[in-house]
C-alpha cells in the first residue's frame, strides 16, 4: 500500500516540478518584481513596495485598459456564448451536411491567431476592404470606413475599431462553445423529448424546460473559462490594433506587453500582471468551484 | 592505470581535433532581401573567410520580428553570438550595463587611425550610431536613408516633370494630385504619410528646424514653434489640404501597398533603398512610372536615417577573431555584394560609387540624398522608450492624438514634452 503511494507520486512529480517551474516560479517571480522599481535599461532596482500599485491605479490608460477588458469580456463571452449556442442546435438538428458543417464550424479555433488577425487586418482595411464595396454599392455609406482606425464612428462609447475586433473575437471562439453544447446536447436522452411531445409541449417548451436545463452545468463551465481567456486576452487586440488607435482596443494583456516591452517598466508591467491575476483569480475560484461540484 | 592512459589518450585526441578544426564564431544578422539569395551569400563570404584565414563562422539569421526581442534578452544576460548585426547601440549597452549585450571595444579603434580613420572610409552621420560618448561599439555597414518616391507619370499629367521641392511645393502639387469622383469620394491622394510610425515625424520637425531633446539629451525640445509647425503641418494635409488620407493612423493602413496599388502620389521622406526591389518584385507595373528624390527643404533640407552596425558582445570567446571576421565584412568588396545582396545603402563611401549604385535610376535618388540624412539616434538609452512604434511609445501616441484630432496640436505636444521629460530625468 505505502509503495503504491510512491508510485503515484513518482508518477505525478513530473507534471509537479513543470507546473512548478513554468508557472508558479514565474508567478512568484512576477509578484516579487512588482515590488522594485525595476527598468531594463536602469542599473539600479531599488525596493519600492506598493509604489508600482499605487502609481498603477493612478494610471488613466490602466483604467481604460481596464475598461476594455471587462467590456470586451462580457461582450465577446455573451455574443460567443450565443452564437455557439445557435449553432450547435443547428448542427443537433436534421440538417443536410452535418458533418461537412461541423468541420466548417470547427475552421476558426483550427487556423493560427496570426493568419486570422493579418486576413481580418486587410478584409478590414480602408482602402481595400470588400465590406466598403459593398455598404457604397448599398448606398449605406457615403465613401469608405476605415474599421479599425475611425474613432469618430461609435455606438455610444463603443468606437468602430473596438466593434471590429470584437467582432474577430467572437468569430474565433463562438466554435469552442458550439461544440461543448453540441456534446452536452447529444446527451440528453430522447425519451424526455418524446415525453414532453405527448404531454403537447411546443419546440419553446421543450427548449425553455429541457435542453435549457441541460446546458447549465456545460455553460456555466464554458462561461467561465471563456471569461478567464478574455481577461488575459492578448492575441487579436495586439495582432490587429496594438491596442490602438489612442487606446481604443488596449487591453490589460496588450498594456502589460507595452509596458513591459516599449518602455521597458518591467517592475510597472509587473504590478499590472498582479492585478490582472488577481481578477482572473476569482473567475479561477469560481471555476474550481464548478468542476468540484461536478465531480464530487 | 589502464583508465589514466585513456584518460591522456582522450585529452590528446580532444587537443589535436581542437587544433585541426580551428576557431570558431558565431555571428547573427537580420534578414534582408531575398533570404535565398542572402543565404547564397553567407555561405560564399563564411566559406572564404575560412580559406583566408583558418576561422569558421556559424552564421544565424534572425527575422526582423524577433531581432528587438532577441538582443533584449542577449543585453539582458540571455546566450547569444560573438559578433552581429545589430543597431540601437545606446539602448542595448545600457541594458548590458557593461557585462552583456553590445561590447565596448574603443580599445581596438587606434588599429583603424581612431574615429578620424574610420570617417576617411564611413560617411560621417553614420558613425553617431556607433560611437556613445567615448565608447566605440563596431562598424556601420548599411544606411537606412528615407527619399521622396513620387509618380512621375502622374507629375506630368499635372504639368510639373519634377518632385516637389518644398513644403508649400508639396501642398500644391498634393492638391493637384488628389482625385475626386463625382460624389466627392477621393479616388487618388496626392500625398501619403505613415501616421503610426514615428520615424514619420522626425524628418519633418528637423526640417522645421526643430529638435526632439536639448544639446546634452537630457530633456525635450520638442514642444517648441518648430514643433508645433512641424505636427500642424501633417495635421494640415489631412484635415485642412485633405491630400492625404486620414486613415494613415489605421493599424492596417501600409504606405507602400497604398501607394503601389496607385492610391497615392507622393511619399515625401517615405521609403528607403529597399524600395526599388520591392517596386521590382511586387508592383512591376510601375516600373518608369516612379522615380525618387532628395528631401523636401523648410527651414532646412533634412531627411531620417537610420543605421546597422557589426558589433561584437560580451561574452565573445575569441575576439581576435570576430573582429577579423567584422573587418572582412566591411572591405569594400565585399560590402559592395553585401549591400546588392540585402538592398541596402551602404555608409561607405567607395561601396556608393559602384556603378550598380551609382548609375541606378533609385539609388542615385538615395545617394543624392545621403548629404542631408540625419541619424535617427539620440545619445540616450531613453530614445527606445522615445519613439517605439507601438500605443506607449511617446512620439507613436502624439502623432496618434494629433491626426486623428482626438488633441489639439498644442495639447498632443505638451502630453509628449511632459513624458519625454519623465523617462528622460531617469538617465
Amino acid at each position: 500500500m505505502k509503495s503504491e503511494r510512491y508510485f503515484a507520486y513518482i508518477m505525478v512529480a513530473p507534471a509537479v516540478v513543470s507546473i512548478l517551474i513554468l508557472s508558479l516560479y514565474p508567478i512568484i517571480q512576477g509578484i516579487r518584481l512588482s515590488f522594485f522599481d525595476y527598468t531594463l535599461i536602469n542599473p539600479s532596482k531599488p525596493f519600492v513596495g506598493p509604489e508600482n500599485y499605487l502609481n498603477v491605479l493612478r494610471d488613466p490608460r490602466f483604467w481604460k485598459a481596464l475598461y476594455n477588458t471587462v467590456a470586451f469580456s462580457i461582450l465577446s463571452v455573451f455574443f460567443s456564448t450565443l452564437l455557439g449556442l445557435v449553432v450547435a442546435l443547428l448542427l443537433n438538428s436534421k440538417l443536410p451536411l452535418k458533418g461537412f458543417l461541423r468541420s466548417l464550424t470547427l475552421l476558426p479555433w483550427v487556423i493560427p491567431s496570426i493568419v486570422i488577425a493579418y486576413t481580418w487586418v486587410w478584409l478590414l482595411n480602408r482602402e481595400f476592404s470588400p465590406f466598403n464595396e459593398i455598404l457604397l454599392s448599398l448606398n449605406l455609406i457615403k465613401g469608405p470606413i476605415s474599421f479599425l482606425g475611425d474613432l469618430n464612428i461609435r455606438i455610444g462609447p463603443v468606437t468602430l475599431p473596438f466593434i471590429s475586433v470584437l467582432t474577430v473575437r467572437i468569430w474565433t471562439s463562438y466554435t469552442f462553445k458550439a461544440i461543448n453544447f453540441l456534446a452536452a446536447l447529444q446527451t440528453i436522452p430522447e425519451e424526455l423529448y418524446e415525453a414532453a411531445t405527448i404531454d403537447g409541449a411546443n419546440s419553446w417548451q421543450k427548449f425553455r424546460y429541457i435542453t435549457f436545463p441541460s446546458l447549465i452545468p456545460v455553460g456555466a463551465v464554458v462561461v467561465t473559462l471563456s471569461l478567464i481567456w478574455n481577461i488575459s486576452h492578448f492575441d487579436y487586440n495586439y495582432l490587429m490594433t496594438k491596442g490602438g488607435p489612442s487606446d481604443a482596443t488596449n487591453v490589460l494583456g496588450t498594456f502589460i506587453y507595452q509596458t513591459a516591452f516599449s518602455t521597458f517598466k518591467l517592475g510597472y508591467a509587473s504590478a499590472i500582471g498582479v492585478l490582472m491575476l488577481s481578477i482572473s483569480a476569482i473567475f479561477g475560484v469560481i471555476y474550481m468551484g464548478l468542476v468540484l461540484r461536478e465531480t464530487l | 592505470m589502464k583508465k589514466l592512459t585513456w584518460l591522456w589518450v582522450f585529452l590528446l585526441v580532444f587537443v589535436l581535433s581542437s587544433e585541426v578544426m580551428g576557431t570558431t564564431i558565431t555571428f547573427w544578422t537580420m534578414n534582408y532581401g531575398d533570404t535565398a539569395s542572402q543565404t547564397k551569400m553567407l555561405d560564399e563570404l563564411t566559406a572564404d573567410f575560412k580559406n583566408k584565414t583558418g576561422i569558421e563562422v556559424k552564421y544565424e539569421i534572425v527575422n526582423w520580428s524577433q531581432a528587438f526581442n532577441k538582443y533584449m534578452l542577449i543585453s539582458g544576460g540571455g546566450p547569444g553570438p560573438d559578433c552581429a548585426d545589430m543597431y540601437w547601440a545606446y539602448t542595448f549597452s545600457t541594458m548590458g550595463q557593461g557585462k552583456y549585450g553590445p561590447m565596448d571595444i574603443s580599445s581596438e579603434l587606434k588599429r583603424y587611425g581612431g574615429r578620424r580613420g574610420l570617417e576617411k572610409r564611413w560617411y560621417a552621420p553614420s558613425l553617431q550610431d556607433v560611437f556613445f560618448g567615448d565608447k566605440w561599439y563596431g562598424f556601420p555597414w548599411r544606411i537606412d536613408i528615407r527619399i521622396t518616391a513620387y509618380r512621375a507619370d502622374w507629375m506630368k499629367e499635372i504639368g510639373m516633370s519634377r518632385a516637389p521641392n518644398t513644403w508649400n511645393e508639396l501642398v500644391l502639387f498634393g492638391q493637384k494630385l488628389t482625385k475626386r469622383d463625382p460624389s466627392g469620394k477621393v479616388i487618388r491622394w496626392g500625398v501619403g504619410i505613415d501616421g503610426k510610425n514615428p520615424q514619420t515625424f522626425y524628418s519633418w520637425l528637423w526640417q522645421a528646424g526643430g529638435e526632439f531633446l536639448t544639446p546634452d539629451n537630457k530633456k525635450s525640445a520638442i514642444n517648441s514653434p518648430a514643433g508645433k509647425e512641424a505636427l500642424q503641418f501633417l495635421v494640415d494635409l489631412i484635415h485642412k489640404y485633405k491630400i492625404c488620407p486620414p486613415d494613415c493612423i489605421d493599424p492596417g493602413f501600409n504606405l507602400t501597398a497604398a501607394f503601389k496599388a496607385g492610391l497615392i502620389g507622393i511619399l515625401p521622406s517615405g521609403v528607403g533603398a529597399g524600395f526599388k526591389r520591392e517596386i521590382e518584385r511586387t508592383a512591376p507595373q510601375l516600373l518608369g512610372k516612379v522615380a525618387g528624390a532628395i528631401p523636401l527643404k523648410n527651414k532646412k533640407r533634412i531627411t531620417f536615417q537610420g543605421a546597422g552596425y557589426f558589433g561584437i558582445l560580451h561574452g565573445v570567446k575569441d575576439k581576435e577573431a570576430a573582429l577579423k571576421w567584422l573587418e572582412y565584412l566591411t572591405q569594400d568588396d565585399v560590402q559592395i555584394r553585401y549591400s546588392k545582396v540585402s538592398e541596402t545603402l551602404s555608409p561607405l563611401k567607395n561601396v556608393n560609387k559602384d556603378p550598380y549604385f551609382a548609375e541606378d535610376w533609385w539609388y542615385k535618388a538615395c545617394i543624392a540624398s545621403l548629404p542631408y540624412g540625419r541619424t535617427s539616434q539620440h545619445q540616450t538609452p531613453a530614445w527606445t522608450q522615445i519613439t517605439n512604434p507601438e500605443p506607449t511609445g511617446i512620439i507613436y501616441d502624439m502623432l496618434q492624438d494629433a491626426l486623428s484630432g482626438r488633441k489639439s496640436v498644442e495639447e498632443a505636444l505638451a502630453t509628449a514634452e511632459k513624458r519625454m521629460n519623465e523617462v528622460l530625468s531617469k538617465y
